[in-house]
């Protein structure tokens, strides 16, 4: 047996990766369902409906067959409503996830470039922020510091920064052009 | 028991009594299981009408109460076998409301049921062999079974339907343990047995808590638990009405069993 605040550590880590079950998923999956089977009903009342009309002549039930027919309409157009709905809800959840994702990476990627070049602030770039040489190519955020500290000149906009990644010249570039 | 020394929090309402109690210490220790006003019931009928416990690691807790109080429900939600219809139930600080019952059991949380919950078709030997999903052999768990229970290591090819009923409690209780769990909640683990079985019951459940495992336990007849728990509730109709030292509520006890 482990001792006990291994174990209880252990079983700590263990809840903690445990998969829940989405409450709000059941739910979704019942209204998934009803849309189809009212889909559904509705499909099969409008044939029903002709059906009834066709084979009458007395205007009474043809109108009964009509209040049928627009019923089995409604319910087909609520149905795939919900089926729709809930059908994408799932595309949807992973898409805004997706979202959220891609924002955050990008403000990271924009805060990474700005402290890279806040890094750079060294003496004699009192002026700005330090950043840049003119358009020049310098190793490194940092080395802004240099070009600022002998009174370099404004930052080239777009000027690559040697090491880095696509990524980072993009984000760089967003920087500069904000800026 | 290692734990800080418990505190007792007794919120009265003065509408239904003392109704909200907390039981465990109050320090930084996180707690293994906390249940926050939880609410559960059948048919649309609540029977438990806001519950707050704690449980703390390494402490021993008792439910105690009479006969119908909630006791039992209170266990099968905690342990995923019955949903809550309202409040958290916290393990770890998580909230695992709608978790598996199975998904915690692996993981460390262990009821044994009222009534035991062994397989009476298969022999001691399989039942123990059930519980090899924590990565013991077999071997290990009729080993670590036989150890704690010497009356089980003649009887490991019997039928466990043909054991006694204290024979099964300890099937029941070794199956637990076999698990090394974190946290053991026993439900009546003195439920039609003789006295001296339930002696020699919680005198094991006495040396898991001194190995430092946490206990919930859930038992109708109080003064068998006195020795063993570190802190008691009283549940009634539902509701928790008293809760600290086990020794300090008999006069609570008194009153909820008598309904005076």
């Amino acid at each position: 047996m482990l001792e006990h605040p291994q174990r209880v550590e252990q079983f700590k880590g263990e809840i903690a990766e445990m998969k829940l079950p989405d409450q709000a998923s059941g739910r979704d999956r019942t209204l998934l369902r009803v849309g189809a089977v009212l889909m559904a009903v509705g499909v099969v009342l409008a044939p029903v409906a002709y059906a009834m009309s066709h084979g009458t002549t007395n205007p009474l039930q043809q109108r009964d067959a009509l209040v049928l027919a627009i019923t089995g309409l409604v319910l087909a157009v609520v149905g795939g409503a919900l089926f729709v709905r809930y059908s994408v809800a799932q595309f949807l959840r992973f898409w805004l996830a997706r979202l959220s994702w891609e924002q955050q990476a990008q403000t990271d990627r924009v805060v990474d470039a700005i402290q890279g070049e806040g890094g750079g602030t060294g003496p004699g770039s009192t002026t700005g922020t330090g950043r840049h040489s003119a358009g020049g190519t310098v190793a490194g955020a940092g080395a802004g510091a240099a070009g600022s500290a002998s009174g370099g000149t404004e930052p080239g906009v777009g000027g690559a920064v040697a090491g880095d990644t696509e990524a980072e010249a993009q984000a760089r570039h967003q920087v500069d052009t904000t800026a | 028991m290692t734990a800080a020394e418990p505190t007792v929090d007794l919120t009265v309402d003065p509408a239904v009594g003392p109704a909200v109690a907390h039981v465990g210490p109050t320090d930084d220790v996180e707690p293994l299981l906390e249940l926050r006003g939880l609410r559960a019931g059948y048919d649309g009928i609540d029977v438990l009408h806001g519950i707050d416990l704690v449980v703390n690691p390494g402490r021993v807790v008792a439910v105690l109460g009479p006969n119908g109080a909630g006791k039992s429900t209170t266990l099968k939600v905690l342990a995923g076998l019955h949903p809550a219809s309202g409040g958290d139930v916290l393990v770890t600080g998580r909230r695992v409301n709608g978790a598996r019952a199975d998904d915690l059991a692996r993981r460390g949380l262990c009821l044994i049921p009222e009534g035991r919950g062994i397989f009476p078709n298969l022999s001691v030997r399989e039942n123990l062999w059930m519980m090899t999903h924590r990565g013991q052999t077999k071997a290990d768990v009729e080993e670590q079974a036989a150890a704690r229970f010497p009356q089980l290591s003649s009887c490991m090819a019997q039928t466990a339907g043909t054991l006694s009923g204290g024979q099964q409690q300890m099937l029941a209780m070794a199956r637990g343990l076999a698990t090394d769990p974190a946290l053991l909640v026993l439900d009546e683990l003195s439920m039609g047995l003789a006295p001296i079985i339930v002696d020699q019951l919680y005198e094991t459940v006495g040396q898991v808590a001194a190995e430092g495992t946490s206990i919930l336990l859930v038992e109708q007849f109080a003064r068998i638990v006195m020795d063993v728990a570190d802190d008691a509730a009283v549940m009634v109709q539902g509701r928790i009405v008293a809760t600290g030292r086990p020794r300090d509520l008999e006069a609570s006890l008194s009153q909820a069993y008598l309904g005076g």
